[in-house]
């Protein structure tokens, strides 16, 4: 049974999923002053520390440290709030991806992330819900528990489930190992040598951080696709982004080649959170600057979750295009015929007729009119979806999820550090049963009978 | 024999005055956390580490080298000279009258129980009842296809209890245990077996004891040979557990011979320890064979081990059947739920193993005599003592098997070591009246030196110059890099503390124990400061109490199953509810919400 978390530090997106002008990170618990101090860094240089329920203009680090976005922040302290604790809220901007890395980056400071209806529970125990409220919670609780069973079960079905299930499995394996050596020094028993334990470990180790290295990969659900626009310089890429957002953000000209770095922007396509990256135009350049632009270009094409192929529709298709759709897999291509509003370039060398041989879906939109804006973000949204799964087969895990795992990582690499130094069974076991602890708050409980129905199990024990 | 001590006025009442501190199976005492429990009720002022030392003729330490807090200590002994050891304080005992006589019934007035009456008709009134009916509760003992009633080979059952436990209420379960056959030692052809001697020096269970009272002799260690697997084998159709014969539950961690070859037919032998009876006994005891094959196939199995070949069985191998009480029915404290007054302790709470019985037996007195005394009931935590982790695991979960200490069942383990058995429980002891003045005395001045040493490790600085290299160098330590103390130089791996005797003459007066603890505690400060913190986050759980009249049924939000489980068990705090199987975090969220609507939000919401 896990303990009532009462010292740990909760944290949770507060407002409403999607993209708003405002999302706020909650945090209560001990540890808020620490997270503010660590991730909050003040606009004012008269900033003399946190009044009480004021709000503080500043920037707000990320978990590696850079600033990631221009908030509001305040804290709150306790015991005079909602949950009887101190309390922090980071008003960001509100976009999925930089609410989902400001909760990360209070993750990596000791915060959690709250389960359902934590801050409500807190408050009750603080005494701050009157009965009323406190009967709403334990409806809440009440409903969690069916609920909390259907879920553990359709997780222990799903793949996530299944997969960490084994590595706890082989946790339990390696601990029953560990009692044997311990608890039956006189029975005649083999145990696990030091370097199969580390071997194993190592493995389970290795398992653990490829789901971690999947949830970096699971971007869609936490922090938005990556769409790239691709395309001739001057085939209107910048135009197009604009559109997409609505307002002028890329330097438009009709000077070929005016975007030379690369211009980010979240943007909601029909509700789905992006991140749209505009790159240097496809030509061949001498231009040392351009080229290191052209071969940005190359990675983030690499990288995109789906390429936006901008086409001038009244030219002829260039060969650094079709080079391109010969390159990228259909599947994260998307072609959009630009400036429909112009007459369309006819004959052999008109892009429809091109793109149509090649099989490549092609949108007409025209980014001065807007015309045809909406039914491409339409079409953007159903592809990414498609082509959601991570790339490796692994499931992703979600942000709690990840903490429980990088957790069980940590311990693991502790036990191997412990090995190294040669410390004794007794104090491996302590590493092994963290980790396993760990992997349980993702699956369920693991305890001390488990350890021994695996050692009764295999092993001929006793006298 | 502690509640005497404690100053209640005590009856002990046996079916065989002869048999008080007799070890019905194998003569040993301790062993990997049943050691820890015999320092544990050393600590607390107990009896048995004192009568262990005074009887044992072989005593060694086990894991050595797998860390601190699974370091145990198991000793061989004498039986006759545990028993008189036993008896001798027993009968010296100021207000502990001792009577051969058979328990048959509960007397219970005003729904408490209230005395016995016994099968000589006497009745005797108490204010307490505390059974402790071993493996004697309606006994049934097998050789082979072949049962009688019995209490141990040789003596009768206790008859009447089962049925007079039964028509109050208590639900009986039955469990099953074996023992070895008894061999005649001069049959025992010693030349070719191997021995093997206790550790020099031995050491002892009693922090109060510095020598072994008995000449110290070695086990033999032998193996079966596929010979005895084939004869083992050939039992198997006459075999009581395997025909069905038996219908209590065995303990999956002492199986009986045959079951080892039934169920791991790949390993081609398993080994025996021969161990003495005594010194000057005519018989040995192999541990690792306990059988209930018939006799026949007995002789025939001992006679194919090597250096066994000739060997005579004195007393056969047997299984026992036994009932027990399956102890969620009892509170922490060991009092029975539905008949306050009474208690029980040892096998009948379906526990196995001397030392198991002798932790209840002391936790049961101590929390008689707060009882009658009006005091707090006497119930340290988890993280304090191995025999709390036993009480609660036995209130809490009940157990199908006979249940064994093991230090795996303790979450906290590198908390409760032999080694600060004193440090965790002699303070409670002392509070509780059964520490006497020359312990405590003794206690405190180890408590002293203690923080003496830890103190000079933290206040001696090592500068890494060219003189100070050489004696690290010396000690097997490698230079820090900066100026550090001496109690992190005893933090690298290789290090011992008594090599650093260069750094601090006073080493060289402090005790042998003094100085291993306090290695332990600075060497995996770390380690300890962890397991520490784990108690601390559990704490707020275990400090939230739960009412004895907690309507269950009135918990908004518990499915059937939580109630039904709260309700048997009636855990005393949320934390030992947390423990029943089954109950999730969601209903004991269910419960704290009911706890604060009815017992009214706190004032002090820092508190919750």
């Amino acid at each position: 049974m896990r303990p009532i978390p009462r010292a740990e530090t909760i944290a949770a997106i507060a407002t409403a999923p999607g993209v708003g002008a405002i999302g706020v990170v909650r945090l209560s618990g001990p540890g808020c002053s620490a997270v503010l101090a660590a991730l909050f860094r003040p606009g004012h240089p008269g900033f003399a520390g946190f009044s009480p329920r004021r709000l503080h203009h500043g920037t707000l680090l990320d978990s590696r440290g850079e600033p990631l976005d221009d908030v509001l922040a305040a804290f709150f302290p306790g015991p005079r709030t909602f949950t009887g604790e101190d309390m922090a809220e980071l008003h960001c901007h509100g976009s999925p991806a930089v609410l989902a890395e400001a909760l990360a980056a209070c993750c990596a400071h000791g915060a959690v992330p709250a389960r359902p209806g934590e801050f409500s529970r807190r408050a009750f125990l603080a005494g701050r819900l009157d009965l009323t409220q406190a009967e709403a919670v334990a409806e809440l609780a009440a409903a969690a528990s069916p609920e909390a069973a259907r879920l553990a079960r359709e997780k222990l079905d799903g793949a996530l489930g299944r997969l960490v299930a084994g590595l706890r499995r082989r946790l339990v394996e390696l601990r029953a190992q560990l009692c044997v050596a311990v608890d039956f020094p006189e029975d005649e028993v083999e145990c696990l040598p030091c370097a199969a334990l580390d071997a194993a470990a190592a493995d389970v180790l290795a398992e653990i951080e490829a789901l971690c290295a999947a949830f970096a990969r699971g971007r869609l659900a936490r922090e938005g696709a990556l769409v790239v626009l691709a395309g001739a310089v001057n085939a209107g890429k910048s135009s197009l982004l604009n559109a997409l957002l609505g307002r002028e953000r890329a330097i438009v000209s009709d000077e070929p080649g005016t975007t030379r770095d690369y211009l980010e922007e979240t943007v909601s396509l029909d509700g789905l959170a992006a991140r749209i990256v505009d790159t240097a135009g496809l030509r061949e350049t001498g231009d040392r600057v351009e080229l290191m632009g052209v071969q940005r270009s190359r990675e983030l094409l690499a990288a995109a979750d789906l390429v936006l192929l901008v086409v001038d529709g009244s030219a002829p298709l260039g060969q650094a295009e079709a080079r391109l759709c010969a390159e990228l897999p259909a599947a994260r291509l998307l072609c959009c015929v630009n400036k429909a509003d112009l007459p369309p370039a006819s004959g052999e060398n008109g892009a429809r007729e091109i793109l149509r041989a090649r099989g490549v879906e092609g949108i007409p939109v025209s980014a001065r009119s807007g015309q045809g804006i909406d039914s491409l973000a339409r079409l953007c949204r159903a592809r990414l979806l498609a082509a959601a799964a991570p790339s490796d087969g692994r499931p992703a895990p979600n942000l709690r999820q990840t903490e429980c795992l990088r957790r069980a990582g940590g311990e693991l690499d502790g036990l191997r550090r412990a090995l190294a130094e040669g410390l004794p069974p007794d104090l491996l076991c302590c590493h092994l049963d963290a980790a396993a602890a760990a992997l349980a708050d993702v699956t369920g409980e693991i305890t001390p009978d488990e350890v021994l129905d695996r050692v009764f199990a295999s092993f001929c024990i006793g006298k | 024999m502690a509640l005497a001590r404690l100053g209640c006025s005590t009856l002990l009442l046996t079916i065989s005055v002869d048999r008080i501190g007799h070890l019905s199976c194998n003569p040993a005492v301790g062993g990997l956390a049943k050691g820890h429990m015999v320092r544990e009720i050393d600590a607390l002022g107990g009896s048995m580490a004192r009568w262990t030392d005074a009887a044992g003729i072989q005593f060694r330490t086990l894991n050595m080298r797998k860390g601190p807090a699974v370091r145990s200590t198991r000793a061989q002994v004498d039986r006759d000279a545990y028993l008189k050891a036993v008896q001798a304080d027993v009968f010296a005992q100021d207000g502990l009258w001792v009577r051969q006589d058979m328990a048959e019934e509960i007397v219970v007035e005003d729904g408490r129980a209230a005395g016995v009456r016994t099968r000589l008709g006497e009745t005797h009134r108490t204010r307490a009842v505390l059974l402790t009916t071993g493996t004697f509760l309606s006994g049934l003992i097998h050789i082979g296809l072949d049962n009688f009633p019995g209490g141990r080979l040789g003596d009768p059952p206790s008859a009447g209890l089962s049925a007079c436990l039964r028509a109050l209420g208590f639900e009986l379960g039955r469990l099953k245990t074996g023992t070895t056959p008894r061999l005649l030692r001069d049959s025992i052809d010693y030349a070719q077996l191997e021995a093997q001697p206790g550790d020099d020096p031995a050491p002892l269970f009693s922090f109060g004891s510095s020598a072994p009272a008995l000449e110290q002799i070695p086990c033999h260690i032998t193996w079966t040979t596929e010979a005895t697997h084939a004869a083992i084998r050939s039992g198997f159709d006459r075999s009581p557990m395997f025909t069905g014969v038996i219908q209590g539950t065995g303990a999956r961690y002492c199986p009986s011979i045959e079951d080892k070859i039934a169920r791991f037919p790949e390993r081609g032998r398993h080994q025996i320890f021969l161990e003495p009876e005594g010194l000057r006994s005519p018989e040995v005891y192999p541990g690792g064979i306990p059988t209930s094959l018939p006799y026949d196939v007995q002789k025939r199995m001992i006679a194919t081990i090597p250096g066994l070949e000739k060997v005579q069985i004195v007393r056969p191998g047997y299984a026992i059947e036994y009932d027990f009480v399956p102890p969620e029915q009892l509170a922490p404290t060991l009092e029975a739920k539905r008949l306050p007054g009474l208690f029980c302790a040892g096998q009948i709470n379906g526990t196995s193993g001397y030392e198991e019985a002798a932790a209840q037996g002391l936790w049961a007195a101590l929390n008689i005599a707060a009882g009658l005394r009006g005091e707090p009931p006497f119930l340290p935590g988890r993280d304090e003592a191995y025999m709390a982790v036993l009480v609660d695991d036995l209130v809490t979960k009940g157990t199908r098997e006979p249940y064994r200490m093991f230090t795996s069942r303790a979450e906290h383990r590198l908390l409760l070591r032999e080694g600060n058995a004193d440090l965790r429980l002699t303070e409670l002891g002392r509070a509780r009246g059964l520490v006497g003045d020359a312990q405590w005395a003794a206690f405190t001045e180890k408590r002293d030196r203690l923080s003496e040493v830890r103190a000079a490790f933290e206040r001696i600085v090592i500068r890494p110059d060219a003189a100070t290299r050489e004696l690290l160098a010396a000690a097997g330590a490698v230079p820090p890099p900066a100026a550090a103390p001496l109690a992190a130089i005893l933090r690298q791996p290789e290090v011992r503390i008594e090599r650093l005797l260069a750094f601090w003459p006073g080493l060289a007066d402090i005790p042998a124990d003094v100085l291993e603890e306090a290695q332990t505690q600075m060497k995996y400060a770390g380690y300890l400061a962890r397991q520490a913190d784990l108690v601390e986050r559990a704490r707020g759980m275990e400090e939230e109490r739960l009412p004895a009249d907690l309507d269950y049924a009135a918990v908004h939000g518990l499915t059937r199953e939580a109630r039904e489980k709260l309700s048997a068990v009636r855990p005393l705090t949320l934390g030992q509810a947390g423990r029943i199987s089954g109950i999730t975090p969601a209903a004991l969220t269910c419960l704290l919400i009911h706890l604060r609507k009815t017992l009214g939000a706190r004032r002090n919401p820092s508190d919750s």
